[in-house]
């Protein structure tokens, strides 16, 4: 398994990295960690021009408080984010949801914002950072703009970031106290992707939840929120409550239907686990 | 002192370098001017190949050749298959490369040999080919019905053979039975995930060749290789260095290998191949895949009358090195432990336009296994009682030992009361029988069950004149040699080869004890035709049985010599001399002695020796046994199933097994979690999977799933020992037994946790949306049987 | 894989078989296809096939096995092989014309055979993009038979094949394309430009800034105001499909009238 041949570029600025992107054209490729890309390289199955490795922009593993929200820097490795004090604090589903991610081999190179910008709707990282309606940064030769969660994928591993553009950080809005979260990743092997994940972050008050973000994995080309739960759900108080408001997460959505599940059985998952994610971030 | 070396838990020796890599793996040796070889391989399950053009691959940088199957089609021969088991099984040519036709997802069609690996890949995409699409062939049943689309059109049909085994009237078994329960269950297709992949480098030196695979068998490959090619056999060395795994997909003769040879001989450099993992699962050769159609009578008191077994095993593509013998290797394991008077058998092989099949981890035994521990299991819940129970009331009792079994064969020794009451006690089965009703009651989400697996298989393959009475090709026996260096030290050569056995460590000890010697004086070569001349090699959990009791045979051998010599250095008749801790003493008298290396010091000089004694101190054994071994055991699994996802997750996993007399119990222990760890792995995870157009759609590890220890619950695993009488030195083999029994023993606590809703079978793997399916199935009154007395219907929750 | 399409547009049937018949334009409703030539019935072309890092590009012809103009159906065979690997992709396309009160009704029933590399995923790579290409395909087709009659019929970029008959060079023209740093790129060609593509969505249509970047918004706007010929041509084409980021560049060489 051998790549096909590419131009390789490791520039130690981010202004750089923009400028090569920018050079490079369409059929360059950004390497964040290269967890993902990396096996597509090997198996031929992409075979871009370039490829601008990351590795050497220590700026972007930064994770710092910005008042409001958290700012994670595009190669911040999963290792890294889970263990983060900051993120651990502000972020909490964000770094239960990073610890189910692979295997800690995995977790030691591939990054946050790696996974983001890949857009696998298989991945955990992508519903996540749309049920905490994060902002995804991004820089090109031309400037810098943000890119809510809710515009950023758009289809099959596909974002809105035009090709000459680079994922540089990722912007979480704090949770403020009172909250709640879980990530249910339903898998077959510990390494595996999820059949259905489900993120969801829950804040209390009183007996029942006055406001939840839930967001699915794997049920559709891209992330979905189930904005459906996170309206029926509020008040709920008991599992009973929660699976009512649960019966409506598949609504809306696409399920594939792969070798590790039809459509119609992630349907039915994806009811079943947000019941359970509810309960447990009401905990 | 000596310590007792065998039965002692030691370290292996030769894990630090197979664990770090820094060792003779076959990818790690490139000798100097070595070219690369690439493989293009077919996109079809089955196409005409109509044209092949190399030449713009020729002309990239740093290719030194490229080759089409029809540019080597004079000198490729065709692979071996070396078990006919009937006199009109089909057998079709299988090219190496192919030539005309493709007949599976990645059979091999051309190849570059570049400077680098690189460069021989790159230049695959160069050549193209032509193909005139042809119908795949996928389902077997499909495959054997009237008017199918042939695989190979010159054979007129896709039935390769059928074999037929009876004994017993099985009509007046089946006559009148009470009860009659017919199952179908499908072995699904395997994909054998050694952790090395395979690799061959051949070195050329005049006109003889150093072949280099990661292979279990060099002597068997070295006589093909010699066969295909015509290349004598005497020019021909086969080393299989360190070898990282097989599970029986290295006991084969591959294309590969030979095209390797071939080339090396036509360019006069070495060449070398290493597949890549993706390669691999596509065109290493896969296991099971059988359809069974079991049929068992019985009486209503549970004890059973007979059974029918009818299956459809699945060749794949072509016949390879043992491919139509590997289900016939059950055929005499369909009746387990259990007694019966009447046995039915037929196999039809079956073409297929996928890899082709062969030997995978228990080969036959597993699918026997299973069917048995699944009916068992059937019947126990037809009839309303324990499934222990059940099989107390059919299963050989341990005084009427030896015991001739329906199938034909003769179980030596076996004590399958005192393994299941050890297993019931580690198990707590009373507790998580208390605990499945109590959760049943309560109707927990979260049901329990628990599956029994009380297993026997043989091993030891195999005594070398029922091999013959099967039309197998060769014999199997085994050979091994100990020669006592002038210093002391002993090398002991064994003509069966480890990848990732244990031998050496095992070996060592065996001889330490034998002869008295140091455990570290003791050097083991192996897998090298050069070193060891002649040998059969390793699969079957033969090591132990057979090469094992020829290296016991060879160590009495040194030490009778030794004996003759010592004797004559002492000045004492032989009989008077006795050997304890390597050293010979005239009995009575202990001051006056000679350890075995004075011995082996004094045979070397050959200054003194008595008449008709030979210099040096050496022995060569091979020991071919009488019969098979039959190691046996019962495995217990409580899983836990999720009733709203249909996850299973094992709670508890208990295996007691008796392998006999044991050399090393860490070996033994680490060979019983790595079969469970695979066993399991059928019941839950892994399925080759074909689409309809014959694609394979599990190319690669996130699609064909290999469970790892986080998955996996912590085994209890125990042993009782009852000794084998077939061989001196009491050993059964362990190679096989925790692929074999667990296997049933998950599925049956899968559909014991779900036999409230009516469910009694989940088609392997078990995923969790088989398992709810089988729920939802069976919770629609229509799609469950009304009632029906003789059973509960064949096709189970089958999708 | 078997796909069916159905949709209705507003044209007489007779109008529509006449269009399906014309490779060409049939072609022209492929994503990302490229004719690069034609060798009596046999057209040549290329397919490049992009989704997030993956990209797969096909060479192969396409021909139309049969017309039966009594019973309105046209079948067109379409295979190729990877550019760079050892893949294949084969489709059968049979579309059916039904009269329908003076629009016509089309089925277009698909069997799609993919090899290779793609085609070896548990992930169903095929279905996911396999189904996204024919349903644009069936789309833009859509799109393209209804501009053979509707009022934008004279849509230049429609017209462009038949007002440019047996000249290479000056059909050369490229339709709607979508590959960046062409340097021959028209100014309606940016209409897509990937960020418009991604822009228009079966789903609703998608703000992709919110900060304006010059680039984008050009993109945006064209895709808004562009010309019949742009918009009748690419939209269609491009709705629903952002999965393919899909580069859609028709050159058109060579016209054969039949």
């Amino acid at each position: 398994m051998i790549p096909a041949t590419f131009d390789y570029v490791r520039p130690t600025s981010v202004d750089d990295a923009c400028r090569a992107l920018a050079d490079a054209g369409e059929d360059a490729k950004v390497l964040a960690g290269g967890q993902s890309l990396m096996p597509l390289l090997r198996m031929r199955l992409a075979i871009p021009d370039a490829l601008i490795d990351l590795d050497r922009l220590d700026g972007l593993r930064e994770i710092r408080d910005d008042g409001d929200s958290l700012v994670i820097g595009a190669m911040a490795t999963h290792h890294q984010v889970m263990r983060d004090p900051l993120v651990r604090e502000h972020a909490p589903l964000l770094a239960r949801a990073t610890e189910t991610v692979a295997d800690p081999a995995v977790r030691h190179r591939g990054t946050f914002g790696g996974s983001v910008a890949h857009a696998d709707p298989a991945g955990d990282l992508p519903a996540v950072a749309l049920a905490l309606d994060a902002v995804l940064v991004v820089r090109s030769v031309r400037g810098e703009r943000e890119i809510p969660a809710s515009e950023f994928f758009v289809d099959w591993m596909t974002t809105s970031m035009e090709p000459d553009e680079l994922l540089v950080g990722v912007r979480v809005p704090k949770m403020g106290s009172g909250w709640g979260v879980h990530y249910e990743k339903f898998h077959r092997t510990a390494q595996a992707w999820a059949i259905v994940g489900v993120a969801c972050a829950v804040r209390r008050n009183g007996d029942g939840v006055e406001e939840a973000r839930v967001a699915l994995t794997n049920m559709g080309p891209t992330p979905v929120r189930a904005h459906s739960v996170e309206v029926a759900v509020r008040g709920a108080g008991s599992e009973d409550a929660f699976r009512t408001a649960a019966a409506q997460a598949a609504a809306g959505t696409e399920p594939p239907t792969d070798l590790h599940g039809s459509s119609e059985y992630r349907t039915h998952l994806a009811t079943v686990l947000t019941a359970r994610a509810l309960a447990a971030a009401v905990g | 002192m000596t310590v007792q070396e065998v039965g002692s838990p030691r370290k292996r020796s030769e894990d630090a370098r197979l664990i770090t890599g820094r060792t003779r793996w076959t990818d790690n040796m490139t000798p100097a001017g070595t070219l690369h070889i690439a493989f293009l391989r077919s996109p079809h399950a089955h196409a005409r190949i109509t044209g092949v053009d190399t030449a713009p691959a020729k002309d990239r940088p740093g290719v030194v050749a490229v080759f089409s199957g029809r540019d080597l089609a004079a000198e490729q021969g065709s692979l071996p298959c070396a078990w006919v088991v009937t006199d009109d099984m089909k057998h079709p040519d299988h090219p190496p490369m192919a030539v005309e036709e493709v007949r599976y997802v990645g059979e091999p069609v051309a190849c570059v040999v570049a400077r680098d690996k690189a460069a021989a890949v790159d230049a695959l995409e160069e050549i193209d080919v032509d193909y005139e699409p042809m119908s795949a062939v996928v389902d077997m049943e499909a495959a054997i019905a009237d008017g199918a689309d042939l695989v190979h059109d010159d054979l007129e049909t896709n039935k390769s053979y059928t074999w037929v085994f009876e004994n017993g009237d099985l009509d007046a078994a089946m006559r009148d039975a009470p009860v009659v329960l017919e199952r179908r269950y499908v072995q699904q297709r395997l994909i054998p995930t050694a952790m090395e992949p395979r690799s061959v480098l051949c070195v050329p030196e005049g006109d003889e060749y150093t072949l280099y695979s990661a292979t279990q068998i060099p002597h068997i490959l070295r006589l093909m290789l010699a066969t295909v090619t015509e290349i004598p056999e005497h020019r021909i060395r086969v080393v299989a260095p360190d070898v990282g795994g097989g599970f029986g997909s290295k006991l084969q003769v591959y294309g590969e290998e030979v095209i390797a040879l071939l080339l090396a001989r036509r360019l006069g450099r070495p060449v070398k191949w290493t597949e890549t993992r993706s390669e691999g699962n596509m065109t290493v050769h896969h296991g099971r895949d059988q359809i069974q159609r079991i049929t068992l009578a019985a009486e209503r008191d549970g004890r059973i009358r007979g059974l029918k077994v009818d299956l459809l095993a699945d060749m794949g593509a072509y016949l390879m090195l043992v491919t139509p013998g590997i289900p016939l290797l059950g055929a005499f394991m369909f009746n387990g432990i259990y007694k019966m008077d009447a046995l039915s058998f037929t196999c039809t092989g079956v073409f297929t336009t996928k890899t082709p099949t062969d030997a995978y981890r228990g080969a036959g035994r597993p699918e026997a296994t299973y069917a048995i521990e699944r009916m068992m299991d059937e019947l126990a819940a037809e009839l309303g009682l324990d499934p222990i129970e059940v099989r107390r009331r059919n299963w050989i009792e341990h005084e009427e030992f030896p015991y001739e079994t329906i199938a034909g064969l003769t179980y030596d020794s076996g004590n399958y009361e005192a393994a299941t009451a050890k297993a019931l006690e580690l198990f707590e089965y009373d507790k998580l029988r208390a605990e499945q009703s109590d959760r049943r009651e309560r109707q927990d989400p979260v049901q329990l069950g628990i599956g029994v697996s009380t297993f026997t298989e043989m091993c030891g393959l195999a005594p070398s004149r029922v091999l013959g009475s099967l039309s197998y090709g060769a014999g199997g026996w085994e050979h091994a040699a100990v020669r006592v260096l002038p210093s002391g030290k002993v090398e002991v050569v064994t003509g069966s080869s480890a990848h990732g056995q244990g031998h050496e460590t095992a070996w060592a000890q065996i001889t330490a004890d034998r002869l008295g010697v140091p455990f570290e004086d003791v050097k083991v070569l192996h897998g090298d035709t050069a070193i060891s001349h002649k040998g059969m090699d390793t699969y079957g959990s033969r090591s132990l049985a057979v090469g094992g009791v020829a290296l016991f045979s060879a160590c009495e051998k040194v030490v009778d010599k030794a004996r003759k010599v010592a004797a004559h250095l002492l000045e004492a008749a032989e009989q008077d001399l006795e050997f304890t801790g390597g050293r010979f003493s005239v009995r009575g008298v202990q001051e006056e002695g000679r350890t075995l290396q004075e011995v082996a010091l004094a045979a070397f000089a050959a200054h003194d020796l008595p008449d008709g004694i030979e210099p040096s101190l050496d022995s060569d054994a091979t020991f071919d046994p009488d019969n098979f071994s039959f190691p046996h055991g019962t495995h217990l699994c409580a899983a836990e199933v999720d009733t709203e996802t249909g996850m299973v997750k094992l709670r508890k996993y208990v295996a007691v097994d008796d392998v006999g007399k044991v050399v090393n119990p860490l070996i033994v222990e680490g060979q019983v979690h790595g079969g469970l760890a695979q066993g399991i792995a059928q019941a839950l995870y892994e399925e080759a999977v074909y689409d309809a157009d014959g694609n394979l759609t599990t190319t690669t590890m996130a699609d064909y799933l290999i469970p790892s220890a986080a998955d996996l619950p912590s085994f209890t695993t125990d042993r009782t020992e009852t000794p084998a009488t077939s061989n001196p030195m009491g050993v059964k083999g362990v190679g096989e037994a925790g692929t074999i029994a667990s296997t049933p023993a998950v599925v049956n606590a899968i559909v014991d946790a779900l036999r409230p809703h009516g469910v009694h079978d989940v088609p392997m793997p078990c995923s969790p949306e088989r398992v709810w399916r089988a729920m939802r199935a069976e919770d629609k009154p229509a799609a469950s049987e009304p009632g029906a007395g003789g059973g509960l219907g064949s096709a189970g929750g089958a999708q | 894989m078997e796909l069916d399409h159905d949709f209705t547009v507003p044209v007489p049937v007779d109008q529509a078989w006449a269009v399906l018949l014309d490779v060409e334009r049939v072609a022209s409703c492929m994503p990302g296809a490229t004719l690069d030539g034609v060798e009596g019935e046999e057209y040549s072309g290329r397919m490049k096939v992009k989704v997030g890092a993956m990209t797969i590009t096909y060479r192969g012809t396409a021909r139309i096995v049969s017309a039966d103009e009594s019973a309105r159906v046209v079948t067109m065979d379409a295979s190729g092989k990877e550019a760079r690997g050892s893949g294949t992709a084969a489709a059968t396309v049979q579309a059916k014309l039904h009269e329908d009160g003076g629009t016509t009704r089309v089925t277009v029933h698909t069997k799609l055979n993919v090899t290779g590399r793609p085609a070896q995923f548990g992930r169903n790579i095929l279905s996911e993009v396999g189904s996204k290409v024919i349903d644009r395909f069936a789309k833009a087709l859509a799109a393209e038979l209804e501009s053979s009659g509707g009022p934008d019929a004279a849509a230049p970029a429609a017209d462009a094949p038949a007002a440019a008959p047996e000249s290479p060079a000056e059909s050369a023209e490229p339709e709607v394309k979508a590959e960046t740093g062409v340097a021959s790129a028209k100014p309606e060609e940016a209409a897509d430009e990937p960020g418009a593509v991604k822009a228009e969505t079966s789903r609703p249509p998608l703000r992709v800034a919110k900060e304006p970047v010059a680039r984008e918004d050009d993109a945006i706007d064209l895709l808004e105001v562009a010309g019949p010929s742009v918009a009748k041509r690419a939209v269609p084409a491009l709705g629903g499909l952002v999965a393919m980021v899909l580069a859609i560049r028709f050159l058109v060489r060579r016209r054969k009238k039949r």
